[in-house]
């Protein structure tokens, strides 16, 4: 994963076929990288002048994203912040399931009552909008957050 | 290992405070429900979970939060105290059955305690009173002894200038008649 942790935090235009889009975060993430990745989006989350709270609600989002990724996932995958018209669009690819990270998603294994899919459940609730799409390599999720306005 | 978590765990009066400080998450959930079963298994008294230092918690740490508080006895009264926002805001959300202790509406963070504050001013009170009783018996009670070695010193003393008396008395009388 070393090589592959080079991520370009300073804004630049998208690759992604939004026109005006502004990349602000593309960064690969595994179980050992979460914490990186949580302090680089709420790191860019403050400098785009979200307040706190909603400040720490996309870093929970996109953790949440990114942590299911890693559980019912592969075990890594890329998280991207994009700024598209007034909105943050947080996207989460992961490379696809089947490779699953067999020491994470045991080590996590605890005894109170809780169905998989509560992270992507509690990203959708606090996002505006949240879309799922089958990605080209894998599965793509999109939490979106409208940016205050200027 | 993940580095970013930790518990710590203090006994106040007959309780038992578990402070978690830094970042709860699907990597730190396992290491910090050990820590936590740990410290309290360690204690005794009622247990209170301080989060005022949890900067981060997500749906596995959440989970194991629940797991940790609800699976101690109900006499340990697990409660929580000084949950900021954000973690708040996760616990909530997931509706896990927690007992928080009033909370600052504007930071988040458990009004100064004066009832605390108070409580333990008087259990410690309550335990310089009983040092000082203690104190005060051992006192009383060499006094006493004292009193007793005095009055028997004393005697002794009367009894001796009796017999002094006396000799002096018999010299003289001796003397007289010679």
């Amino acid at each position: 994963m070393a090589g592959a942790q080079t991520p370009s935090r300073r804004p630049s235009l998208g690759m992604t076929g939004d026109r005006h889009a502004v990349v602000a975060l593309d960064q690969p993430f595994d179980s050992d990288t979460l914490s990186e990745l949580r302090k680089a989006v709420r790191s860019e989350a403050t400098a785009l002048g979200l307040p706190d709270t909603r400040t720490a609600e996309v870093v929970l989002a996109v953790h949440e994203l990114a942590a299911n990724a890693v559980v019912h996932g592969g075990g890594s995958g890329r998280a991207q912040i994009r700024v598209v018209a007034g909105e943050l669009h947080c996207q989460v690819t992961d490379p696809g399931a089947g490779s699953g990270d067999a020491r994470t998603g045991t080590s996590v294994a605890q005894p109170w009552p809780f169905r998989p899919g509560r992270g992507l459940w509690i990203a959708r609730n606090v996002a505006d909008r949240f879309s799922t799409a089958p990605g080209v390599s894998g599965s793509q999720v999109t939490a979106v957050f409208t940016l205050p306005g200027r | 290992m993940a580095n970013y978590l930790r518990v710590e765990a203090g006994s106040g009066y007959r309780q038992c405070v578990l402070r978690v400080i830094g970042e709860l998450d699907l990597v730190t959930a396992a290491e910090f429900a050990d820590r936590a079963d740990a410290a309290v298994e360690a204690t005794s008294g009622p247990v209170i979970v301080d989060l005022s230092s949890l900067t981060f918690i997500d749906v596995f740490g959440a989970r194991a939060l629940a797991t940790v508080v609800r699976t101690l006895p109900a006499a340990r009264r697990p409660v929580i105290r000084s949950c900021p926002p954000h973690v708040r805001l996760v616990l909530d959300m997931l509706n896990l059955p927690l007992s928080y202790l009033p909370t600052d509406p504007l930071t988040g963070n458990a009004p100064p305690s004066v009832t605390r504050d108070l409580v333990d001013l008087v259990q410690q009170a309550r335990l310089d009173a009983g040092k000082a009783k203690l104190a005060a018996s051992w006192t009383l009670a060499r006094l006493a002894d004292t009193g007793i070695r005095l009055a028997s010193t004393r005697e002794r003393a009367g009894l001796m200038r009796e017999q002094g008396q006396e000799t002096l008395a018999r010299t003289r009388s001796a003397r007289d008649r010679a």
